[in-house]
Protein backbone atom coordinates (compact mmCIF):
# COMPACT_ATOMS: atom_id res chain seq x y z
CA UNK A 1 0.00 0.00 0.00
CA UNK A 2 1.44 3.40 -1.05
CA UNK A 3 0.95 6.49 1.27
CA UNK A 4 0.08 9.74 -0.23
CA UNK A 5 3.08 11.62 1.47
CA UNK A 6 2.29 14.75 -0.30
CA UNK A 7 -0.12 15.97 1.95
CA UNK A 8 1.18 14.67 5.21
CA UNK A 9 3.06 16.84 7.97
CA UNK A 10 6.21 16.50 9.74
CA UNK A 11 4.76 14.71 12.63
CA UNK A 12 2.48 12.51 10.46
CA UNK A 13 5.48 11.69 8.19
CA UNK A 14 8.18 11.10 11.43
CA UNK A 15 5.00 8.65 13.14
CA UNK A 16 4.03 6.75 9.65
CA UNK A 17 8.38 6.41 9.50
CA UNK A 18 8.09 4.82 12.97
CA UNK A 19 5.27 2.96 12.14
CA UNK A 20 7.24 0.95 9.12
CA UNK A 21 10.50 0.95 11.80
CA UNK A 22 8.72 -1.37 13.99
CA UNK A 23 7.85 -4.12 11.66
CA UNK A 24 11.18 -4.91 10.83
CA UNK A 25 12.83 -4.56 14.40
CA UNK A 26 12.67 -7.78 17.12
CA UNK A 27 13.93 -11.25 17.27
CA UNK A 28 17.19 -12.46 17.12
CA UNK A 29 18.96 -12.29 13.70
CA UNK A 30 20.66 -15.64 13.89
CA UNK A 31 21.75 -15.10 10.33
CA UNK A 32 24.43 -12.69 11.92
CA UNK A 33 25.14 -15.20 14.91
CA UNK A 34 26.13 -17.90 11.94
CA UNK A 35 27.81 -14.96 9.93
CA UNK A 36 30.29 -13.66 12.67
CA UNK A 37 30.70 -17.12 14.51
CA UNK A 38 30.96 -19.16 11.58
CA UNK A 39 33.11 -16.86 9.61
CA UNK A 40 35.25 -16.73 12.56
CA UNK A 41 35.50 -20.63 12.77
CA UNK A 42 35.98 -20.46 9.12
CA UNK A 43 39.53 -18.71 9.73
CA UNK A 44 40.77 -20.54 12.95
CA UNK A 45 40.23 -23.66 10.55
CA UNK A 46 42.38 -21.96 8.11
CA UNK A 47 45.24 -22.58 10.11
CA UNK A 48 46.02 -26.12 10.42
CA UNK A 49 45.00 -26.60 6.80
CA UNK A 50 47.22 -23.65 5.58
CA UNK A 51 50.06 -25.35 7.93
CA UNK A 52 49.76 -28.75 6.77
CA UNK A 53 49.37 -28.13 3.32
CA UNK A 54 46.31 -29.58 3.11
CA UNK A 55 45.12 -26.12 1.44
CA UNK A 56 48.21 -23.96 -0.50
CA UNK A 57 49.20 -20.85 1.03
CA UNK A 58 47.30 -18.48 -2.00
CA UNK A 59 44.00 -20.28 -1.71
CA UNK A 60 44.41 -19.61 2.37
CA UNK A 61 45.55 -16.14 1.21
CA UNK A 62 42.15 -15.47 -0.73
CA UNK A 63 39.71 -16.98 1.96
CA UNK A 64 41.66 -14.80 4.60
CA UNK A 65 40.67 -11.82 2.50
CA UNK A 66 37.45 -13.00 2.93
CA UNK A 67 36.96 -13.90 6.36
CA UNK A 68 38.58 -10.21 7.14
CA UNK A 69 36.15 -8.68 4.95
CA UNK A 70 33.51 -10.19 6.82
CA UNK A 71 34.52 -9.53 9.95
CA UNK A 72 32.81 -6.48 11.15
CA UNK A 73 29.28 -6.59 9.97
CA UNK A 74 28.21 -9.09 12.63
CA UNK A 75 30.07 -7.21 15.36
CA UNK A 76 28.43 -4.19 13.95
CA UNK A 77 24.82 -5.82 15.09
CA UNK A 78 26.45 -6.82 18.44
CA UNK A 79 27.44 -3.15 19.17
CA UNK A 80 23.48 -1.40 18.88
CA UNK A 81 22.60 -4.86 20.91
CA UNK A 82 20.73 -5.79 18.29
CA UNK A 83 21.12 -9.67 18.54
CA UNK A 84 20.40 -9.48 22.45
CA UNK A 85 19.67 -6.24 24.24
CA UNK A 86 20.48 -6.13 27.83
CA UNK A 87 18.79 -8.06 30.19
CA UNK A 88 17.90 -10.26 27.52
CA UNK A 89 18.49 -14.45 28.03
CA UNK A 90 20.89 -14.49 25.10
CA UNK A 91 22.75 -11.31 26.02
CA UNK A 92 25.94 -13.72 26.50
CA UNK A 93 25.24 -14.36 22.77
CA UNK A 94 25.23 -10.69 21.64
CA UNK A 95 28.66 -10.14 23.41
CA UNK A 96 30.55 -13.20 22.42
CA UNK A 97 29.37 -12.27 18.95
CA UNK A 98 30.56 -8.95 19.41
CA UNK A 99 34.03 -10.05 20.56
CA UNK A 100 34.75 -12.76 18.57
CA UNK A 101 33.61 -11.56 15.15
CA UNK A 102 36.16 -8.85 14.92
CA UNK A 103 39.31 -10.83 16.11
CA UNK A 104 41.22 -11.68 13.16
CA UNK A 105 40.79 -8.43 12.31
CA UNK A 106 42.28 -7.08 15.97
CA UNK A 107 39.94 -4.59 16.89
CA UNK A 108 38.66 -5.25 20.27
CA UNK A 109 34.35 -4.97 20.51
CA UNK A 110 34.78 -2.16 23.12
CA UNK A 111 36.26 0.28 21.45
CA UNK A 112 34.49 -0.33 18.56
CA UNK A 113 31.76 0.26 20.13
CA UNK A 114 31.94 3.06 21.93
CA UNK A 115 33.33 4.65 19.12
CA UNK A 116 30.58 3.69 17.05
CA UNK A 117 27.91 5.24 18.72
CA UNK A 118 29.84 8.34 18.79
CA UNK A 119 29.32 7.97 15.25
CA UNK A 120 26.19 7.99 15.67
CA UNK A 121 25.60 10.54 17.87
CA UNK A 122 28.18 13.10 15.38
CA UNK A 123 28.08 11.75 11.91
CA UNK A 124 29.92 14.25 9.71
CA UNK A 125 30.80 16.49 12.57
CA UNK A 126 35.24 17.01 12.07
CA UNK A 127 35.77 17.17 15.69
CA UNK A 128 33.23 14.53 17.24
CA UNK A 129 33.00 11.94 14.44
CA UNK A 130 35.53 9.05 15.38
CA UNK A 131 34.61 8.09 11.78
CA UNK A 132 35.08 11.45 10.06
CA UNK A 133 38.60 10.92 9.25
CA UNK A 134 37.53 8.94 6.55
CA UNK A 135 36.67 11.57 4.40
CA UNK A 136 38.29 11.95 1.03
CA UNK A 137 36.74 13.21 -1.98
CA UNK A 138 37.35 9.97 -4.20
CA UNK A 139 37.38 6.21 -3.38
CA UNK A 140 40.80 6.34 -4.07
CA UNK A 141 41.53 8.81 -1.65
CA UNK A 142 39.60 6.63 0.86
CA UNK A 143 42.07 3.50 -0.13
CA UNK A 144 45.21 6.29 0.97
CA UNK A 145 43.38 7.21 4.33
CA UNK A 146 43.19 3.97 5.28
CA UNK A 147 46.46 3.36 4.24
CA UNK A 148 47.77 6.13 6.09
CA UNK A 149 45.74 4.76 9.25
CA UNK A 150 48.55 2.28 9.17
CA UNK A 151 51.81 4.41 9.70
CA UNK A 152 53.04 4.84 13.19
CA UNK A 153 52.49 8.63 12.90
CA UNK A 154 48.78 8.14 12.57
CA UNK A 155 46.99 9.72 15.17
CA UNK A 156 44.28 7.51 15.93
CA UNK A 157 40.88 9.27 16.59
CA UNK A 158 39.72 6.01 18.09
CA UNK A 159 42.08 6.48 20.92
CA UNK A 160 41.78 10.44 20.83
CA UNK A 161 38.26 9.57 21.53
CA UNK A 162 38.84 7.02 24.45
CA UNK A 163 41.26 9.84 25.91
CA UNK A 164 38.83 12.64 25.66
CA UNK A 165 36.97 10.29 28.58
CA UNK A 166 40.09 10.40 30.52
CA UNK A 167 38.31 9.32 34.31
CA UNK A 168 35.71 7.19 32.72
CA UNK A 169 36.66 3.87 33.39
CA UNK A 170 35.23 1.76 30.50
CA UNK A 171 37.12 4.06 27.93
CA UNK A 172 40.13 3.89 30.03
CA UNK A 173 40.32 -0.03 29.96
CA UNK A 174 38.75 0.30 26.53
CA UNK A 175 42.14 2.20 25.23
CA UNK A 176 44.31 -0.23 27.23
CA UNK A 177 42.69 -3.54 26.36
CA UNK A 178 43.13 -1.75 22.07
CA UNK A 179 47.00 -1.54 23.04
CA UNK A 180 46.78 -5.12 24.76
CA UNK A 181 45.21 -6.60 21.53
CA UNK A 182 48.11 -4.79 18.96
CA UNK A 183 50.77 -5.80 21.12
CA UNK A 184 49.72 -9.62 21.24
CA UNK A 185 49.07 -9.82 17.67
CA UNK A 186 52.55 -8.48 16.65
CA UNK A 187 53.15 -11.24 19.71
CA UNK A 188 51.71 -13.77 17.73
CA UNK A 189 52.90 -12.71 14.62
CA UNK A 190 56.79 -13.05 15.92
CA UNK A 191 56.03 -16.31 17.46
CA UNK A 192 54.40 -17.53 14.05
CA UNK A 193 57.43 -16.31 11.53
CA UNK A 194 60.09 -17.96 14.57
CA UNK A 195 58.49 -21.08 14.26
CA UNK A 196 58.93 -20.80 10.51
CA UNK A 197 55.47 -19.85 9.37
CA UNK A 198 56.33 -16.21 8.33
CA UNK A 199 54.71 -16.34 5.17
CA UNK A 200 51.82 -18.14 6.72
CA UNK A 201 51.17 -15.73 8.84
CA UNK A 202 51.66 -12.75 6.28
CA UNK A 203 49.62 -14.17 4.06
CA UNK A 204 47.08 -15.51 6.36
CA UNK A 205 46.59 -13.05 8.66
CA UNK A 206 48.39 -9.73 8.18
CA UNK A 207 48.23 -8.74 4.98
CA UNK A 208 44.08 -9.87 4.68
CA UNK A 209 44.11 -7.95 7.89
CA UNK A 210 44.66 -5.00 5.82
CA UNK A 211 43.00 -6.05 2.55
CA UNK A 212 39.56 -6.26 4.74
CA UNK A 213 40.46 -3.00 6.85
CA UNK A 214 40.60 -1.00 3.36
CA UNK A 215 37.78 -2.65 2.06
CA UNK A 216 35.46 -2.16 4.89
CA UNK A 217 35.91 1.38 5.62
CA UNK A 218 35.68 1.98 1.97
CA UNK A 219 32.09 0.08 1.87
CA UNK A 220 30.96 0.83 5.41
CA UNK A 221 32.06 4.54 6.13
CA UNK A 222 32.77 6.34 3.19
CA UNK A 223 30.75 5.53 0.39
CA UNK A 224 27.68 5.81 2.66
CA UNK A 225 28.68 9.25 4.21
CA UNK A 226 30.89 10.21 1.20
CA UNK A 227 31.04 13.39 1.13
CA UNK A 228 30.96 13.91 5.10
CA UNK A 229 29.56 17.34 4.10
CA UNK A 230 26.43 17.86 6.20
CA UNK A 231 24.44 17.04 9.41
CA UNK A 232 21.37 16.34 10.78
CA UNK A 233 19.17 12.90 10.79
CA UNK A 234 18.42 12.77 7.03
CA UNK A 235 21.54 14.55 5.53
CA UNK A 236 24.30 12.85 7.26
CA UNK A 237 24.03 9.88 5.47
CA UNK A 238 22.77 8.72 2.10
CA UNK A 239 21.02 5.85 0.09
CA UNK A 240 23.52 5.23 -3.19
CA UNK A 241 22.92 2.68 -5.76
CA UNK A 242 26.72 0.77 -6.35
CA UNK A 243 27.20 1.28 -9.98
CA UNK A 244 23.72 0.08 -12.27
CA UNK A 245 22.60 -3.11 -10.40
CA UNK A 246 21.17 -4.50 -7.17
CA UNK A 247 21.60 -8.17 -6.28
CA UNK A 248 25.17 -9.10 -6.62
CA UNK A 249 26.15 -5.19 -6.12
CA UNK A 250 24.34 -4.82 -2.86
CA UNK A 251 26.29 -8.47 -1.75
CA UNK A 252 29.72 -6.64 -2.84
CA UNK A 253 28.72 -3.64 -0.84
CA UNK A 254 27.48 -5.56 1.98
CA UNK A 255 24.33 -3.93 1.72
CA UNK A 256 25.70 -0.38 2.73
CA UNK A 257 23.29 1.03 -0.50
CA UNK A 258 20.85 1.04 2.40
CA UNK A 259 23.49 2.38 5.06
CA UNK A 260 20.39 5.30 5.73
CA UNK A 261 18.09 3.28 6.80
CA UNK A 262 20.65 1.90 9.64
CA UNK A 263 21.26 5.49 10.50
CA UNK A 264 17.71 6.50 10.93
CA UNK A 265 16.62 3.08 12.86
CA UNK A 266 19.96 1.49 13.84
CA UNK A 267 17.67 -1.31 15.97
CA UNK A 268 16.93 -2.80 12.44
CA UNK A 269 19.12 -5.49 11.52
CA UNK A 270 21.35 -5.48 8.27
CA UNK A 271 19.50 -7.75 6.25
CA UNK A 272 16.24 -5.56 6.80
CA UNK A 273 17.65 -2.30 5.93
CA UNK A 274 16.75 -3.20 2.43
CA UNK A 275 13.08 -4.30 3.00
CA UNK A 276 12.94 -1.35 5.26
CA UNK A 277 13.98 0.87 2.41
CA UNK A 278 11.42 0.26 0.09
CA UNK A 279 8.88 0.43 2.11
CA UNK A 280 9.67 3.80 3.67
CA UNK A 281 11.40 5.26 0.59
CA UNK A 282 8.12 7.54 -0.28
CA UNK A 283 8.78 9.16 3.62
CA UNK A 284 12.18 9.46 3.40
CA UNK A 285 12.34 11.08 0.31
CA UNK A 286 9.43 14.00 1.44
CA UNK A 287 11.68 13.83 4.31
CA UNK A 288 14.63 15.09 1.77
CA UNK A 289 17.33 12.46 2.20
CA UNK A 290 20.53 12.33 0.39
CA UNK A 291 19.62 9.79 -2.29
CA UNK A 292 22.14 8.41 -5.16
CA UNK A 293 19.84 6.75 -7.34
CA UNK A 294 18.33 4.51 -5.22
CA UNK B 1 56.45 0.34 29.96
CA UNK B 2 53.41 -0.32 27.91
CA UNK B 3 53.88 3.28 25.84
CA UNK B 4 57.18 2.47 25.80
CA UNK B 5 57.19 -0.89 24.44
CA UNK B 6 54.48 0.59 22.08
CA UNK B 7 56.74 3.47 20.34
CA UNK B 8 59.27 1.03 19.57
CA UNK B 9 56.69 -1.27 17.80
CA UNK B 10 58.25 -0.39 14.45
CA UNK B 11 61.64 -1.81 14.92
CA UNK B 12 60.19 -5.21 16.96
CA UNK B 13 57.70 -5.50 14.01
CA UNK B 14 60.45 -4.97 11.65
CA UNK B 15 63.05 -7.12 13.58
CA UNK B 16 60.83 -9.80 14.91
CA UNK B 17 58.11 -10.15 11.73
CA UNK B 18 59.37 -9.11 8.54
CA UNK B 19 62.62 -9.94 8.98
CA UNK B 20 61.48 -13.64 9.24
CA UNK B 21 59.14 -12.91 5.81
CA UNK B 22 61.79 -10.79 3.94
CA UNK B 23 63.88 -14.05 4.46
CA UNK B 24 61.34 -16.56 3.69
CA UNK B 25 60.25 -14.78 0.39
CA UNK B 26 64.39 -14.68 -0.50
CA UNK B 27 64.36 -18.44 0.16
CA UNK B 28 61.30 -19.22 -2.24
CA UNK B 29 62.65 -16.98 -4.97
CA UNK B 30 65.72 -18.73 -5.03
CA UNK B 31 67.47 -15.10 -4.66
CA UNK B 32 71.14 -15.24 -3.12
CA UNK B 33 71.16 -12.55 -0.91
CA UNK B 34 73.73 -10.03 -1.33
CA UNK B 35 77.83 -10.01 0.05
CA UNK B 36 77.59 -13.58 1.16
CA UNK B 37 74.54 -13.11 3.98
CA UNK B 38 72.36 -15.42 4.91
CA UNK B 39 68.20 -15.51 4.11
CA UNK B 40 67.63 -14.88 7.71
CA UNK B 41 70.57 -12.24 7.90
CA UNK B 42 69.41 -10.37 4.95
CA UNK B 43 65.92 -10.29 6.25
CA UNK B 44 66.90 -9.26 9.69
CA UNK B 45 69.55 -6.25 8.30
CA UNK B 46 66.31 -5.52 6.03
CA UNK B 47 63.91 -5.40 8.71
CA UNK B 48 65.80 -3.40 11.52
CA UNK B 49 66.09 -0.59 8.48
CA UNK B 50 62.67 -0.68 7.53
CA UNK B 51 61.84 -0.78 10.98
CA UNK B 52 63.54 2.12 12.23
CA UNK B 53 62.61 4.13 8.79
CA UNK B 54 59.07 3.50 10.31
CA UNK B 55 59.81 4.59 13.79
CA UNK B 56 61.81 7.82 12.95
CA UNK B 57 60.35 8.79 9.61
CA UNK B 58 56.63 7.90 10.74
CA UNK B 59 55.67 5.83 7.31
CA UNK B 60 56.37 2.41 6.35
CA UNK B 61 55.24 3.86 3.07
Amino acid sequence: MSLDVSSMSDAELAKAERAIARKYVGGVPWMMVVWGLGNFVVWLTLWPLVLTGVIPLWAGFLVACLNMSLAYLPSHEAQHSNIAKEGHRLRWLNELVGHVSTLPLVYPYRILRMTHMLHHAHTNDPDKDPDYNNNAPTWIGAVRRTIASFQPNYVDPYGTAMQKRAGDPAAEWALVEAVLYKLAFVAALITLAWSGYALEAFFVWWLPSKIGMIYLRLCLSWAPHVPFAEQGRYRDTRAWRFYGGMGTWNVLTMGMQYHIVHHLHPAIPLFRNGPAYWEMRDILTARGIRNDGL
Amino acid sequence: MLISVVSWLPVIFGVGFLGPVVAALVTVAGIDAPFGLTPIQLGLVAGLIWGAIAKFGGRWV
